[in-house]
């Protein structure tokens, strides 16, 4: 045991002195202020067209914009339920006169959670991920870990568990990160403010019978749990493409196709329900914490955890046979 | 491989390890909040009252259909972005809220000004604008070729009633601020028929001003010669809502109207 973890720590090591950490970092660091940037020109523009800086006015005319969407012709019914389900949780909130939207760092972040839990972090996971066994190769370190006298599963074991902590790093710092770089412009408040979570969608109607308010810290932790679990299963995924592809670009390169097709395939065609059953259109979890109805139908939080885990299993069991059988020649 | 022991490189791997918990805490209980919500219901405090701005901020509401949303407008702006734009020279802060739905008819905008949230900014407004009842009269009147004499009439006096509804509520909402309702026009006055179609529109427009006569402070802006001598000019190429051009008639007549009637509102409560 304390061997396992002499191993883990000896490849946390590995990946800090490589920089992958420090440029990921560094990622998150430049791009949430460019965020809270737009996310700040967004909420200035609209109060001057509005010329009110009322929120009940903004959401109230957001919903009769929604619903002027509605009369399109062009749109596909896929869209049209999906802006009237979003009509349906608008004017729950106005209802019970709470502000989705309320300003502040907290606010922010969990807005942030939500958009980056499909595309963002997992390409800064797949940064990590694809190089932590392929470098190994390129290198030629592989030999000099592989002659030490320890089994090799428990090497790859090391490696994969070593990832899980720096995918862990990741989703908090990007958290903790957009909570103080926002915070300078929104301001801090706003932890304790109540948000609605528990819609649920049947037949195009929005169920409201199990909605209720969690605290938004609350919220916030459980958005950043399932975005944990997203970037997992991605990372888990890179993990296999890094022990099958010996080159690190190549390996990064499959993973990052695979993931923006992942994305772009659910918006292309939400009516080809087979889509469900890919690991990538999957991701969007925090969606059943929000209440955001899902493109494709039948998609439920049990279904999607249960897609990325027969993914993730299915990948560590081919990486750890490759891993274990592969001839290593020089 | 001696690098063990440094601090930074412990604290780091510590740091990783508490957020793998964390996650996972987080996880845990995301799972368990979706798949078994709490059963207590919630608990919502009373909305609170609403303290109205008015005082601040002029409020600009705009309620109808396609032509108050603008519809057929490149800009996209309509009678109602004109009208803001216009307004905003004259007053530093004014606000705009519009409630226009596309293809709304008088049935429908019954429905929407019962809504608590409509009522409080009809509480709030300044000015209101409506423009209702083309829906109602050309869908129930059967396409342009085809008019049937019976539906229409039906369909007039249901938006009688309807529109008596409207302008109560909004009256009760708010007795003083002036309403502007924009009358009818035909579309369809350079087509065959011609004579039927003015002579329906017509009638609606006199049971849209009759209406309109029981209530203080409605004014009726009538826009039916704005587009009878040449249509084509002033409509969009769907030859039923008005262009560019159009609305910009149309925010012209309704700002000659607000001009009176802003002195007379500025010299009374407010």
């Amino acid at each position: 045991m304390r061997n396992l973890i002499a191993l883990v720590y000896n490849e946390l090591l590995k990946t800090v002195k490589k920089k992958r950490v420090l440029v990921v970092l560094l990622i998150i660091a430049v791009l949430i202020p460019v965020f809270t940037y737009a996310q700040y020109r967004t909420v200035q523009t609209t109060i001057q067209q509005m010329g009110t800086s009322d929120w009940r006015s903004i959401l109230q005319q957001q919903i009769i914009d929604n619903q002027n969407r509605l009369s399109s012709n062009r749109m596909p019914e896929e869209w049209k339920k999906l802006v009237r389900l979003n009509i349906q949780q608008q004017q729950y909130y106005l209802d019970h006169d709470i502000n989705p939207m309320a300003p502040g760092a907290p606010t922010f972040v969990r807005k942030f959670t939500e958009e980056s839990i499909s595309l963002f972090l997992p390409l800064l996971v797949v940064v990590v991920a694809a190089d932590i066994v392929s470098s190994e190769h390129s290198a030629g370190t592989i030999k000099l870990l592989l002659t030490r006298p320890i089994r090799r599963w428990r090497i790859l074991l090391s490696k994969y568990l070593a990832l899980l902590l720096l995918v862990s790093l990741i989703v908090v710092a990007t958290a903790i990160l957009g909570t103080l770089l926002s915070g300078i412009i929104f301001g801090y408040g706003g932890w304790e403010l109540p948000v609605f979570t528990g819609f649920q969608e049947i037949n195009g109607e929005m169920i409201t019978d199990q909605v209720h308010l969690v605290p938004q810290w609350q919220y916030i932790l459980m958005s950043c749990g399932l975005a944990w679990f997203s970037c997992t299963a991605v990372a888990t995924l890179s993990f296999m493409v890094s022990v099958v592809v010996r080159s690190t670009a190549a390996g990064m390169g499959i993973m990052l196709a695979s993931l923006i097709s992942g994305s772009l395939l659910t918006q292309a065609a939400p009516s080809w329900t087979a889509l469900k059953y890919l690991a990538f259109t999957n991701l969007r979890l925090t969606d059943y914490l929000s209440g955001t109805p899902t493109m494709i139908e039948g998609m439920t939080l049990p279904f999607s955890l249960a897609v990325l885990s027969i993914w993730s299993l299915a990948s560590l069991v081919v990486a750890f046979t490759v891993f274990v059988k592969r001839d290593v020649l020089a | 491989m001696r690098i063990k022991g440094n601090p930074t490189w412990i604290a780091f791997s510590l740091f990783s390890l508490f957020s793998l918990f964390f996650l996972i805490a987080g996880f845990g209980w995301a799972i368990k909040d979706i798949l078994h919500p709490p059963s207590e219901g919630l608990s919502l405090k009373k909305p609170r009252q609403e303290r109205g701005n008015s005082t601040e901020t002029a409020l600009l509401l705009t309620l109808g259909d396609s032509l108050t949303r603008g519809t057929g407008d490149p800009d996209g702006q309509g009678y109602a972005g004109r009208i803001k734009e216009s307004l905003r020279k004259e007053h530093s802060r004014i606000s705009a809220v519009n409630l226009a739905v596309k293809g709304q008819t008088s049935d429908q905008l019954k429905d929407q000004v019962r809504q608590p949230r409509v009522r409080r900014l009809l509480k709030e407004a300044r000015w209101i604008t409506l423009t209702i009842g083309g829906n109602d009269l050309f869908q129930n009147s059967g396409q342009s070729e085809t008019i049937d004499r019976k539906q229409s009439e039906k369909a007039r006096k249901r938006y009688q009633k309807n529109l008596k509804t409207i302008l109560s509520v909004i009256r009760k909402e708010n007795p003083d601020t002036p309403v502007f309702l924009f009358g009818l026009y035909n579309p369809f006055g350079d087509l065959g028929q011609k004579e039927t179609s003015n002579q329906i529109v017509g009638e609606w427009n006199r049971t849209l001003t009759e209406t309109t006569e029981k209530f203080d402070k409605v004014v009726v802006i009538p826009v039916f010669d704005l587009f009878q001598l040449n249509p084509q000019a002033y409509l969009y190429s769907d030859h039923f809502h008005p262009n560019q051009k159009g609305y910009q008639r149309m925010a012209n007549r309704l700002l000659q109207a607000m001009e009176e009637n802003s002195e007379e509102v500025s010299a009374g409560a407010r």
